[in-house]
């Protein structure tokens, strides 16, 4: 620290401007973006690494297009989906590390006494979080998936020609159009779909001092352990399952009942997946927890 | 109209009491030291002022509901809690981004106008800045928000003089401006004492004084006084009395000037002084020094 500014005590106050346009909501969402950067670079990360394995082991190309020519698409699709799979729980697992630590992070360190000095209503504040996981996240993987592609189809397009091979069929027969159907519709679908998780993850957050991971997986263990005991029943385990899983269900297989992948536009069917009543008791359980990790932190004071 | 009007304000925590009937008026204009011991209940009535914990009683700041209306009251109220609550992630220019942002009374000009007198980067991040360089960083954040309401509480806890006599000298030349209210808590009763206009002591959830500094001068007397005399004093009825270099400290509530000036040497009480007075008796130190 050079000096202590004496003159810091006589900097002269400058003529008042008129009122800023403010946008809470936008600037609220910045803020967790810059404090919270590894919700894209975690996928981001894992996308590369797909990429890196893709280039190294795209000296058997030509061999699986010339398989994809003769109707086994499987093989030169597969890096696609993998790219796309491995981004998304890269994505999800940071997201509900994320969900865990938003609004516990911010009484730790105690700087809610500072967020909460501005005019940002808390459900503005929980709000803002939400939409990281449910909206920035999905948006984030989709661009990530699509770059990630394009290298691929890129570097493939290269390596076919420098092994005197014909990129056309590659661009037939091993474009990943379909795969990129499936994300467009099922990455929005999953935000919606694993909205009462995230709430959850977020309330816990609200309400927890510490040990956010274990306040929240081990009410809902044991709530089911004991309905095992008393009733002898599963509805608690299945009804987390279908939280969990249902939605990836929906969109990997057709369905939904995870059996049969998805292997083509027609199997993507929207109309099923909006009609599964599963999805809108979600999407109500998920209003009433936001609800909930609102007003926990309008109460909650810093620990 | 009154800044701040706390009528009867209860708050507990489990079995603890933290505010037991708190009571305060603060004018529009004024500059007041909320001073009290650790747990007094500082903290908590400013949080309550503050919109953060709901509190039973009746509290208006600005003529508004801290608790129902928090949203509404932040735009004219500013407030730094504690030292080092800004996010310690958190880059200068983001924070002036971030305030620009969501504030309609942030005069990002006026912020940077304050940062250029100080050393810190705009590319730093909060947690590469020293303790007394964050306590900058967010008065001037503060100061260049046109607030009608500035709540300080402990601001400058743990800096050295320097940057304590420096946070205050700029609060009173650059910010208060005759319009605006500041309520200040803190320990250091002596280094804010001549920038107040009111003060408020507080023990055991209550306000137990609370004067103009005025008020208090015309009030409180505090008698030097030999040995000689010391029986006479007392007869006056001292709220508290020390001994100093052989002679008695002894302070005097509502006692009449003239009759003490007889004894010794009258002047005003500083605050540290009157808030021992005041405050002390059910410390009992002597007692268990014994």
């Amino acid at each position: 620290m050079s000096s202590l500014d004496a003159d810091f005590a006589t900097a002269a106050p400058t003529a008042m401007t008129a009122a800023n346009k403010v946008r809470p909501f936008y600037w609220s969402l910045r803020r967790e973006l810059w404090e919270h950067r590894s919700i894209w670079i975690a996928p981001a990360a894992v996308a590369a690494l797909i990429l890196l394995g893709y280039l190294l082991g795209s000296f058997g190309l030509p061999r699986r297009v010339a398989q994809a020519a003769a109707g086994a698409t499987e093989r030169v699709m597969l890096p696609y989906a993998v790219a796309l799979g491995a981004a998304f729980i890269a994505a999800a697992l940071s997201g509900a590390y994320y969900c865990l630590t938003c609004l516990q992070g911010e009484r730790r360190d105690r700087s809610i006494l500072f967020w909460k000095s501005l005019p940002v209503s808390d459900r503005t504040a929980v709000l803002a979080k939400a939409a990281v996981p449910m909206v920035v996240q999905p948006l984030a993987v989709i661009a990530i998936v699509l770059a990630t592609h394009l290298a691929m189809l890129a570097w493939g397009t290269f390596v076919m020609l420098i092994s005197n091979n014909n990129p056309g069929p590659m661009w037939v027969h091993g474009f990943p159009g379909f795969i990129w159907a499936v994300m467009f519709v099922g990455l929005p679908y999953l935000a919606l779909w694993h909205a009462p998780v995230i709430a959850w993850l977020m309330l816990v957050s609200a309400w927890a001092r510490r040990a956010t991971f274990l306040w929240a997986v081990i009410p809902p263990v044991m709530l089911a352990v004991m309905e095992r005991m008393v009733f002898d029943t599963r509805h608690v385990p299945e009804f987390i399952g279908t939280r969990l899983l249902g939605g990836l269900a929906h969109v990997a297989s057709t369905g939904g009942y995870g059996q049969v992948p998805v292997r083509g536009f027609r199997d993507i069917d929207l109309t099923r997946m909006l009609s599964d009543p599963n999805l809108w008791i979600g999407l109500v359980l998920a209003a009433l927890l936001f609800e909930g990790a609102v007003r926990l932190r309008r109460r909650r004071e810093p620990n | 109209m009154s800044c701040i009007e706390a009528r009867g304000v209860f708050k507990s925590y489990g079995k603890t009491t933290a505010l037991n009937g708190f009571q305060l008026s603060v004018g529009e204009g004024r500059i007041l030291g909320l001073i009290g011991p650790n747990g007094a209940g500082k903290s908590t009535a400013l949080m309550a002022m503050l919109g953060l914990i709901p509190f039973d009683g009746s509290l208006k700041v600005l003529g508004l509901d801290p608790w129902k209306e928090r949203g509404a009251l932040m735009e004219q109220v500013c407030f730094i809690a504690d030292v080092a609550v800004l996010p310690r992630w958190m880059k200068v220019s983001q924070a002036l981004d971030y305030m620009g942002g969501v504030h309609p009374r942030f005069d990002r000009a006026k912020a940077e106008a304050f940062l250029a007198r100080t050393s810190i980067k705009r590319e730093s991040k909060v947690r590469e800045l020293s303790k007394g360089m964050v306590a900058q960083l967010h008065l001037s954040l503060v100061m260049a928000v046109d607030a009608r309401l500035l709540v300080l509480d402990e601001p400058t806890l743990g800096l050295d003089i320097l940057y304590r006599k420096a946070f205050y000298d700029s609060l009173l030349n650059d910010y208060f401006d005759g319009g605006r209210t500041i309520v200040v808590s803190t320990h250091q009763v002596d280094e804010i004492e001549h920038i107040l206009t009111d003060v408020a002591f507080i023990d055991r959830g209550q306000v137990v004084l609370d004067s103009s500094m005025e008020g208090l001068e015309t009030r409180f007397a505090e008698l030097l006084v030999g040995p000689d005399k010391a029986d006479a004093a007392r007869a006056l009825n001292p709220i508290h009395e020390r001994q100093v270099f052989g002679r008695q400290l002894m302070i005097f509530d509502g006692a009449d000037r003239k009759a003490l000036a007889k004894l010794g040497e009258v002047r005003t009480p500083g605050l540290a002084d009157l808030f021992v007075a005041k405050i002390a008796p059910r410390f009992d130190m002597k007692g268990r020094a014994a």
